[in-house]
């Protein structure tokens, strides 16, 4: 490591900014493996997290003429869904967002190496390197990333409020969820500085924040004793897309319906 | 180069045709061998016709790999006919009918296609190339393009021979009816001529989309269709190409034998050897093309269920026989023919036509044998346990070496009722090719009619 | 079959070199035609580099359109230029002389314009240089190899290099033959610097005809992988409609397919403005036009086996693209007009000898197999990526806008721009090989008949 980059390093400690990611073996550990749990059976579609996310995160509004575009950007969204014919129709809903593949259909096509997988199970956007060719974008099959067609403007005051933690996005380069990493970052740097371990649910990304009923849960997946790593060895768990074999990071919990038919089936 | 009144006196001389020209007891001998090994063939397919049904499907893998081989080389040899007349391709006259010959054995391996096609099981519930559409098929549809793959070749071979046959028969005195019919009164009229010049092509024609077709059908319902998740659509094309390179490999080893052996070894040059080495050269770099982009699809997408496709017939469970395979169609042709020794001599070139067709007995291996022992296909993955890979049985050994030479026998019988060499043909191409001096050396002058 | 051209050595070298030493005046009005095209479109890259992608017709999960839809479409028409110089040139074909000029020159500028399409496409085209050069690798900023983006520029540069050699050694003795008669200085400088002091020594002779052949033979590798990646940017990933197997070989001869196509629409249109009726008779688009049938039907093989193997494993999402590419408006139109214009028509009209001699029905046929080969990269890359995935919130549409029909259109000014700068600069049909041709035609008697031929060595 050069002494710039521990310059860097230090100084991020010391102000708490989480921007800059660093090398220090005490705060990136190997073996850890970010991941979340959605339960379907929890999730009421309130948009509780889409709004969370949507500025925690700096994105610009979504207003009418862009979604009709389709150029509306939505790190997480909430897929709806009907089953039923019409006089039983019921509407179910699933919360997609960025699945930090192990498998990323993603990364490898990136000409400039601006989407790799850190050490700790994230699938990282870097936006300095990335030229905007959008390959990653169409091998998603979740299509969970989302391109800036400009540079992002908000109303006033808005765009005095935007999260210091989180890097405006310029025009022409590719976003996505990041499970939140300027949270990650903080946490354990609070960790180390309190000269503590750090604790399964000290991290919590916007959306599981807001989530009202807790159908979202973060954690370490590969630690056997968190919250998320119990509730996805659930017998309801299913992964979205399991076709492609991406090996998501991301599991969801089937809704429980007791009048439904036994027909059910969401991993689609 | 052929003098015209050389190739005249050739079809003249009847006898040169047969095999008989081979020293005797050398053709007895190989005959005798031959036919023992074919009656091997026989038998062993009766004994699998009569316990039809134990074992079902699986025990006709290995009559597959035979049945798949004569299609992929004999009757892959014709286009080679086909190609070098629509080509205009003068070098390869005497080569013409030595190639066409082959549609003959491609013919009696008819005879193993219709048990096979009956073991198959029923469209429903797997992936198959015929949707929705199940009127008849695949049994109906199948045997039916390859009855019109084999009408067609038999149009072509016997259009070319009959300017042959009836100079060869008349040799020997007037013709009877039943020969007059055979060669529909051929007096040589210019219409006739005509007729007979456009007939080989327009037959040609029809061979080569009717072969297309019939491997298109034929790889797909014997082989990719029964293993479930195994969705390649360059499939089809990689087996009518290894078919053309079994062909050419075919070819070019028949070629050598008939120099070595035969009568009319004086005809076939390293004119043949230098351009049937060129073809070979390219249909082996596309093996590699159409082998890699099949391949390289399916290790970047990572699709599971093409994943484990290519781990059975490829990766893991059939990775001995793709290495041979590999080796034979691939990486020692390439090796040997990008030097150009190799390929200007008939005799290192057959070597390495031989090479061709050992790999090509081990590529239908590892593709239909995973196909037809598999018993579930009706799934759309294979999912992550790999069946066990299937070994022959000594009765599908001699079914394999005995059906290879009823092959040759079917070859050398044909041989030997009809002229070997196309006499008209190369009489027309010594027509329009002569020598003569330019400047301080000497060139060919080729005449391009049409 | 072949007429043999049959002119004066000296009348040759004269006709074919006029355009090159005079102007008409047309020269001038249709390069500011195609020079104000190209500067609309210029304007809107500046556009785009000013305020982002907005002006053209994306949304969000169609990420890919018109720009790709031009990149592929102008490789492969550059497959022309080799298809026909290499493999003909390989294949001893004696009616490819007079066109194997205007196939390189197309193959050129053609790769030129493709290559400016993902810079424009690009989100900053800025930034673009480290893609495909590993300038900053000291700080650790290589490319990806595993990328097909990198390979893409990789295998157009080679082809790009190779083809450009090709071509300057093809030029040579015409570059020696323009210094000979040139009039004025400057071109007489320029061309005595460019011919390399060729003098047509039987050395140089041989040296240039064996450089000739050997770079034909080492182009032939790249000219299958170009198109071969290209089609890989698109079926490695794993999105329906996209994800064949077939991809490689099915791009390749479509490539040739449109290429081929192409070079005959040229040479049509250079016979017409540059008088070259001496030279280009209806005996070598007759040629091509046999080619182009073998070429056509091997395509529609390939088709087949795209839309059959893509249905074939009856995954749903597979199934519901291509019943969009198929029966949903806009494509429910589109459809037909690319396989109609593509194959149903131009392929029955070569069947006619009457067709395939006659420049405007060639003229007219081999356009409309461009126009559908064009609809036919739109076809394949858009509908896949409108996704009709099991996510159905990501479902898109494609709305072309203004900008990218500008930028279109300025490529197709551009590469005719080129073409005619060239024949501008240098002769556009290759005099040395013309007259060669003309020695070695010959001509014999068989029976009662005189049949052409050529000598062989």
């Amino acid at each position: 490591m050069n002494s710039q980059h521990e310059m860097a390093a230090r100084a991020a400690q010391k102000f708490g900014a989480a921007t800059i990611p660093s090398d220090d073996p005490d705060l990136d550990q190997e073996g850890r493996r970010w991941g979340m749990v959605v339960d379907a059976d929890l999730c009421t579609g309130c948009q509780a997290c889409v709004v969370a996310c949507q500025s925690e995160n700096n994105l610009a509004l979504n207003e009418e003429q862009r979604v009709l575009e389709g150029r509306a950007k939505a790190w997480i969204r909430i897929e709806r869904y009907w089953e039923g014919e019409f006089p039983n129709a019921k509407a179910r809903y699933l919360p997609v967002m960025c699945q930090h593949c192990g498998n990323a259909p993603c990364e490898p096509v990136c000409p400039v190496w601006a989407t790799y997988r850190n050490p700790e199970g994230l699938n990282v956007q870097v936006y300095n390197r990335c030229i905007g060719t959008r390959f990653c974008a169409n091998g998603c099959p979740y299509s969970v990333r989302y391109f800036n067609w400009w540079n992002p403007e908000w109303p006033d005051p808005m765009n005095d409020m935007l999260n210091p933690d989180v890097t405006v996005r310029t025009k022409g380069i590719i976003e996505k969820c990041t499970f939140c990493v300027q949270r990650i970052q903080r946490a354990k740097r609070d960790a180390v500085q309190q000269g503590v371990e750090l604790a399964d649910g000290d991290v919590s990304p916007a959306c599981v924040q807001s989530c009202p009923t807790n159908a979202l849960v973060f954690g370490d997946l590969n630690d056997e004793n968190s919250k998320v790593s119990q509730l996805a060895e659930s017998e309801r768990s299913f992964t979205l897309l399991e076709n492609f074999g991406t090996d998501p990071s991301v599991v969801y919990l089937s809704k429980v319906d007791p009048f439904a038919e036994p027909h059910e089936e969401e991993g689609h | 180069m052929i003098k015209p009144e050389e190739a005249a006196l050739q079809i003249k001389q009847r006898p040169a045709f047969k095999p008989a020209s081979i020293r005797p007891n050398l053709r007895h001998a190989a005959i005798a061998a031959l036919a023992i090994l074919a009656a091997a063939g026989i038998v062993a397919y009766i004994i699998k016709l009569g316990s039809w049904g134990e074992a079902g499907r699986a025990k006709w893998a290995y009559p597959t790999v035979a049945l798949m081989y004569i299609l992929s080389t004999a009757a892959g040899a014709p286009l080679v006919a086909y190609a070098s007349r629509a080509a205009r391709g003068y070098w390869a006259l005497p080569a013409r009918r030595v190639a066409e010959l082959y549609i003959i054995p491609a013919t009696i391996s008819y005879i193993l296609l219709i048990p096979i096609l009956a073991t198959l099981p029923p469209l429903e519930g797997r992936s198959n190339l015929w949707f929705n559409f199940h009127a008849g098929a695949p049994f109906l549809t199948d045997a039916l393009a390859a009855a019109i793959m084999v009408l067609a070749g038999v149009g072509m071979l016997w259009i070319s021979t009959v300017p042959d046959l009836a100079v060869a028969w008349r040799a020997n005195g007037e013709l009877s009816s039943w020969q007059r019919a055979l060669v529909f009164n051929w007096t040589g009229t210019t219409r006739q001529w005509i007729a007979a010049r456009i007939g080989t092509k327009v037959f040609g024609a029809f061979y080569l989309m009717a072969y297309i077709y019939t491997h298109l059908v034929l790889s797909t319902d014997l082989g990719q269709a029964l293993v479930p998740g195994w969705r390649s659509g360059i499939f089809p094309a990689y087996h009518a190409l290894t078919g053309i390179q079994g062909g050419l490999a075919l070819t070019i080893v028949t070629l050598f034998l008939l120099k070595r052996y035969s009568s009319v070894g004086r005809f076939i040059g390293n004119e043949q050897a230098i351009n049937l080495g060129k073809l070979l050269l390219a249909t082996t770099l596309l093996w590699f093309y159409f082998f890699w982009s099949d391949f390289v699809l399916v290790w970047y997408a990572r699709i599971p269920s093409e994943v484990a496709a290519m781990q059975l017939t490829i990766a893991i469970t059939y990775r001995l026989p793709f290495i041979l395979g590999f080796l034979g169609l691939f990486l020692i042709p390439f090796v040997c023919l990008i030097f150009n020794p190799v390929r200007r001599n008939l005799w290192s070139l057959a070597a390495v036509g031989g090479v061709t067709l050992v790999g090509l007995v081990f590529d239908r291996i590892r593709l239909f044998v995973p196909a037809m022992s598999h018993p579930d296909p009706f799934h759309h993955s294979l999912g992550t346990n790999l069946p066990d890979a299937f070994g022959p049985s000594a009765l599908d050994i001699v079914f394999l070496i005995g059906w290879i030479a009823i092959m040759a026998l079917a070859f050398i019988w044909a041989a030997s009722r009809l002229p070997v060499l196309g006499g008209w043909e190369l009489r027309h191409g010594a027509m329009l090719r002569r020598e003569q001096q330019f400047m301080k050396g000497h060139v060919y002058v080729l005449g391009k009619p049409d | 079959m072949q007429e043999p051209v049959v002119t004066e050595a000296r009348t040759t070298d004269r006709e074919l070199l006029d355009f090159v030493m005079r102007t008409p005046r047309w020269f001038f009005g249709s390069t500011v035609v195609f020079g104000a095209i190209l500067a609309a479109g210029f304007a809107v890259f500046i556009l785009l580099l000013m305020f982002g992608l907005q002006y053209f017709g994306y949304s969000h999960p169609v990420y890919w359109s018109f720009p790709i839809v031009n990149l592929v479409f102008w490789i492969g028409i550059s497959h022309a230029g080799i298809m026909v110089s290499a493999i003909l040139r390989l294949s001893q074909a004696e009616w490819r002389r007079p066109v194997t000029r205007a196939a390189e020159v197309l193959t050129i500028f053609s790769l030129l314009t493709a290559m400016l399409m993902p810079i424009v496409h690009s989100g900053r085209p800025w930034r673009t240089l480290y893609w495909e050069f590993p300038y900053d690798w000291i700080r650790g900023a290589w490319p990806n190899p595993r990328s097909p983006l990198v390979w893409d520029p990789s295998a157009i540069f080679t082809y790009l290099l190779s083809t450009l050699m090709f071509v300057y050694i093809a030029l040579l003795p015409d570059l020696a033959l323009a210094r000979d008669k040139a009039s004025d200085p400057v071109r007489r400088v320029l061309f005595t610097i460019l011919a390399m002091g060729f003098r047509g020594t039987s050395r140089q002779w041989r040296i240039q005809a064996i450089a000739g052949i050997l770079l034909s033979a080492i182009i032939l590798p790249i000219f299958v992988s170009v198109h071969s990646i290209v089609s890989w940017d698109f079926a490695v990933t794993s999105l329906p409609g996209w994800h064949n197997t077939v991809f490689a070989p099915y791009f390749v001869i479509g490539a040739v397919h449109s290429g081929v196509s192409a070079v005959v629409t040229v040479t049509i249109v250079l016979r017409k403005i540059l008088k070259l009726e001496n030279y280009i008779k209806a005996d070598h688009i007759d040629s091509l036009a046999r080619l182009l049938i073998a070429v056509a039907v091997t395509w529609g093989f390939f088709l087949f086996l795209d839309f059959g193997f893509g249905l074939y494993g009856e995954e749903p999402a597979e199934v519901a693209t291509w019943m969009k590419r198929t029966f949903e408006m806009p494509w429910l139109v589109l459809a037909p007009i690319f396989i109609f214009t593509a194959f149903l028509f131009p392929v029955p009209m070569w069947l006619f000898r009457n067709v395939r001699r006659s420049f405007k029905w060639m003229f007219i046929t081999t356009v409309s197999v461009n126009i559908g080969m064009w609809l036919e990269r739109y076809l394949l890359i858009v509908p896949g990526l409108e996704r009709k995935s099991d996510l159905q919130f990501v479902y898109g549409e494609f709305t072309p806008s203004w900008g990218e029909g500008i930028i279109v259109t300025a490529s197709f000014a551009l590469v005719m721009l080129g073409v005619l700068t060239f024949a501008k600069l240098l002769p556009i049909i290759p005099a040395a090989d013309v007259k060669e041709g003309q020695i070695l035609a010959e001509k014999f008697a068989v029976g009662k008949t005189d049949v052409p031929a050529a000598m062989r060595e």
